[in-house]
């Protein structure tokens, strides 16, 4: 029985071989993001100060999930500090009047795509964590200038409202001066600028991104002279600069400069000349492109700009010669010019607005726009001219995005480009970043930082899945 | 409304990107009971059925009429860990407890004194690449499923052409099918999982050959020599699409898909040498062209919007295997073997769909007869590298660690 002493032997082998597969198998191990390090730089107080592109705002509203994924919060997660944002929940205010949030993508029945926003659910979007008895290390706030640093201490006292007769509620949201008396937190007085609640953190480490709205404030309106003249800009940075050196000395600053207006997917989706639902040109008798109505030129010609905005009111006819229209009624509904015209000019008309020119306020002429990255250029200049005087080093967004808008920028293998909904660079208001554009300006800042201060800062994951 | 909605200037021009599929280092050497407990080593042997797989020429060099049925086991274990930028740092993802049993099927009968034909029915390629969870595993956009099944029926006839020579041929007729599974995302704004699809296709028949030499150095000495031809499977099927509620309008209707997959040219080059009456020593040296797949394309006939090609950059690749053979008893040999196998896969197409690295294997195997019948066994157990891959080109990084254990047996009988 020789022969089944060997089988047995074989059958024991197949057994241990099964019992090796499972000791050898290897172990779920996570793996560990490599230290931070941090150079000659100290991120143990983070801070920063800008507006909505500090803050986190996406789509037209600043609400938690867009906030998390904000440049300054990725940016401070590299930097594996604590870093308190003014979380607002989801999906936050699309504007102050209407139980509205942030824009979304939605298809209707037919497939069509559009951009509409998200009715609050869960009633009126919260303020998180409101009660922080310390400022936020975020003081990025929607819609602040230069001046509302220095000098804004809430909705009623900032620059819109003062000279805009607009007050800006994101103000008492954020400063909370109204809520908290600063004193009780060391403060020498109870109501606080920004600027000044910056400085109650003590930071060991600020960034400063603002000049934005200086300049975007004009053109989102249609106007080519920025809000505050590229003068009057360099006395209220200056200004800015030297307070930050006079409160806050323990920190090392960063700066950033203003990207280009024109890459912005808000100046560039719809094109100056009617085009049909293919985004196939018009062209009229000649074979000429037909420029939109103009009240401020009469037809628009290349390299005018049209505002994201006017895409309602083009949806009911605005800006397109009413002989345009009635061609496309006649093609469309198999009618002649007498009952095209009818149709268009009848009470049930599709395009209520046929044959009125787009407004100004929602166009940008080739010469505004010119004026317009005149300007951005002349505070770019101011910014570079009195951080490098400090010793400051200034992230260029503006090469950046220009970068970004000319052929795109690749991040962890996606080619990102700054096409409205498709391109991943902007949110669907066409003018703030998205997910995928705050990390790629958090890695712009990352790569200063390194460069400046020897540092060793990864920009930490931004999930390509939702 | 029609008329309005055909001025709006924002209609969603949703450029889809369907299916991503890699296929990879998909090669299965296994086909052997024998030939496995060696390490794989069989091309200056090849003294069994099997030959018709490893070398047709030794088909006509084993005398009596034999069948044997072999059952091989694989157990693959994958673990992945991710770091940043994504799927991040902290996360950990495993397969599917995949557990696969292979069959092969091998005839050889003598023709006369120096002629003999064959028949084997194997699965020389194929992979499996199931993620657990699916729904929620990071890498979804990517591949959640991937499955390639090849079937390989081959004829072969051999020829002893002189006393120290044969030379042995064998036709490949191949039936494949494929299935790929990913969910999809698509930039809105930001990214958004808009849904899933699923890829199936196969194959009506695609044609390949193998080619055998076998030269006899001495009286202990043989040379082998195998050649294995590139065969091209075009592979056709249905994508079908399924959307996430709110996204229909996203997605394409589902319709017909087109790929081309090639299995690669193969040479193999072994010398078997006896000491004694007890010991054999065999050495193979395989190469295989995996540069033929180069890119995976898939053409969407219907919508060739959607048409893409996938970057694949496969590399030649060399494989060592080193067998040794003792015979411990008259009725029981013992064996042994070590491998060393390159992966063609650069670490760009190293992600989901198929997780390959270069790997170390040691094997044991036996066989016991008992008068007609043969009862073999191997254990072959592989160690994957670990694998740190940073460059993926679906921008999925991490490290993935993998261990492979095949298991198997075979039953051969002799007329």
């Amino acid at each position: 029985m020789k022969s089944t002493r060997w089988l047995t032997a074989l059958l024991l082998a197949a057994a241990l071989g099964l019992t090796a597969c499972s000791l050898l198998a290897p172990d779920e191990e996570a793996l560990a993001p490599p230290p931070v390090q941090p150079g000659t730089a100290d991120f143990s107080v983070f801070v920063a100060l800008g507006n909505s592109l500090t803050a986190g705002v996406q789509s037209g509203a600043l609400y938690e999930s867009a906030q998390q994924r904000s440049w300054a919060a990725l940016l401070a997660a590299a930097m594996d500090t604590g870093f308190e944002l003014p979380l607002i929940a989801d999906p936050g205010y699309f504007n102050w009047v209407d139980p509205v949030g942030h824009l979304a993508v939605s298809f209707d029945s037919t497939g069509e795509a559009g951009i509409d926003p998200v009715p609050w659910s869960a009633g009126e979007p919260a303020l998180l964590n409101a009660a922080l008895p310390l400022p936020y290390h975020d003081l990025g706030i929607p819609g602040a200038l230069a001046w509302d640093l220095l000098n804004a201490r809430g909705a009623d006292d900032c620059f819109s409202a003062l000279f805009g007769g607009s007050p800006n509620p994101y103000f008492d949201v954020i400063l909370r001066n109204d809520d908290i008396d600063w004193t009780a937190a060391g403060a020498a007085e109870a109501d606080l600028t920004p600027l000044a609640q910056a400085a109650l953190l003590s930071p060991t480490f600020l960034a400063v991104w603002i000049g934005n709205n200086e300049i975007l404030g004009a053109a989102t309106r249609g106007d080519g002279t920025p809000l505050v003249s590229p003068d009057d800009f360099a006395g209220l940075y200056t200004g800015l600069l030297d307070a930050i050196a006079a409160t806050m000395p323990g920190a090392d600053v960063i700066a950033a400069n203003v990207p280009p207006v024109a890459c912005c997917p808000f100046f560039t989706t719809i094109p100056w000349l009617v085009v049909d639902g293919d985004h196939v040109p018009v062209l009229d008798g000649a074979g000429l492109p037909i420029g939109l109505l103009s009240a401020e030129v009469g037809q628009l010609v290349a390299g005018d700009r049209v505002l994201l905005t006017a895409k309602d009111y083009m949806e009911d006819g605005m800006g397109i010669p009413d002989a345009v229209l009635v061609g496309f009624l006649m093609a469309e509904l198999g009618v002649d010019s007498l009952t095209a015209v009818g149709v268009l000019t009848g009470p049930a008309t599709p395009f209520p607005r046929h044959g009125q020119p787009l407004p100004e306020s929602l166009t940008l002429t080739a010469s505004e726009l010119d004026d317009l990255a005149g300007a951005v250029l002349a505070y770019n200049t101011v910014i570079d001219t009195l951080a490098a005087a400090r010793s400051i080093p200034v992230v260029d967004i503006h090469a950046l995005l220009a970068r970004g808008a000319a052929e795109g920028l690749v991040h962890n293998g996606q080619l990102l480009t700054a096409e409205l909904v498709t391109g991943g660079l902007f949110s669907l208001d066409g003018v703030h970043p998205a997910d995928l554009g705050h990390a790629v300006v958090a890695e712009a800042f990352a790569r200063v930082i390194n460069e400046t201060w020897s540092a060793r800062l990864r920009v930490p994951e931004q999930p390509l899945l939702p | 409304m029609s008329a309005r909605a055909r001025f709006l200037l924002l209609t969603g021009v949703l450029l889809l990107i369907a299916a991503a599929a890699r296929g990879a280092g998909f090669a299965i050497w296994e086909m052997g009971t024998k030939s496995s407990g060696m390490g794989g080593v069989a091309t200056a042997s090849a003294d069994d059925p099997a030959a018709v797989f490893y070398n047709p020429a030794g088909l006509a060099r084993l005398g009596r009429a034999q069948l044997s049925l072999d059952l091989t086991t694989i157990d693959i274990t994958t673990e992945f860990s991710g770091v940043a930028p994504h799927p991040g740092y902290g996360v950990t993802e495993h397969l599917a407890d995949p557990f696969f049993v292979l069959p092969q099927l091998y005839v050889a009968v003598p023709v006369g004194e120096r002629f003999a034909l064959g028949l084997g029915i194997n699965t020389p390629y194929g992979l499996s690449v199931e993620w657990a969870h699916p729904d929620t595993f990071t890498g979804r956009h990517v591949a959640t499923f991937t499955d390639l099944k090849t079937y390989f029926v081959s004829p072969a006839v051999a020829w002893q052409a002189t006393e120290r020579v044969s030379l042995g041929f064998s036709l490949n007729l191949v039936l494949a099918e494929v299935e790929l599974n990913k969910h999809i995302v698509e930039i809105l704004g930001n990214p958004t999982e808009v849904g899933k699809v699923r890829i199936r296709g196969d194959n009506e028949l695609s044609l390949g050959y193998n080619f055998g030499l076998l030269v006899d150095l001495g009286p202990r000495t043989t040379l082998g020599l195998d050649v294995k031809s590139r065969i091209d499977l075009e592979l056709a099927g249905n994508a079908d699409f399924t959307a996430f509620t709110g996204y229909e309008a996203v997605l394409p209707a589902d319709g017909p898909v087109e790929t081309e997959l090639p299995l690669p040219n193969l040479v193999s080059l072994g010398v078997s040498h006896r000491f004694g009456e007890r010991w054999r020593l065999e050495f193979n040296y395989n190469r295989i062209q995996w540069s033929a797949f180069e890119t995976l394309d898939l053409h969407f006939p219907a919508a060739p919007a959607a048409d893409e090609s996938i970057h694949e950059d496969y590399t030649n690749t060399s494989q060592y295997r080193l067998g040794v053979e003792y015979q411990a008893a008259p009725s029981l040999v013992l064996r042994a073997g070590a491998v060393r196998d390159e992966s063609p896969q650069p670490t760009g197409s190293c992600g989901p769909v198929l997780p390959d690295a270069d790997r170390r294997g040691v094997s044991l195997g036996a066989s016991w007869c008992r008068g007609a019948v043969t009862l073999e066994a191997y254990n072959l157990f592989l160690f994957l590298d670990d694998r740190a891959v940073r460059d993926n080109y679906d921008g999925y990084q991490g490290d993935y660690r993998s261990f492979t254990n095949l298991l198997g047996a075979g039953l051969t009988y002799h007329f």
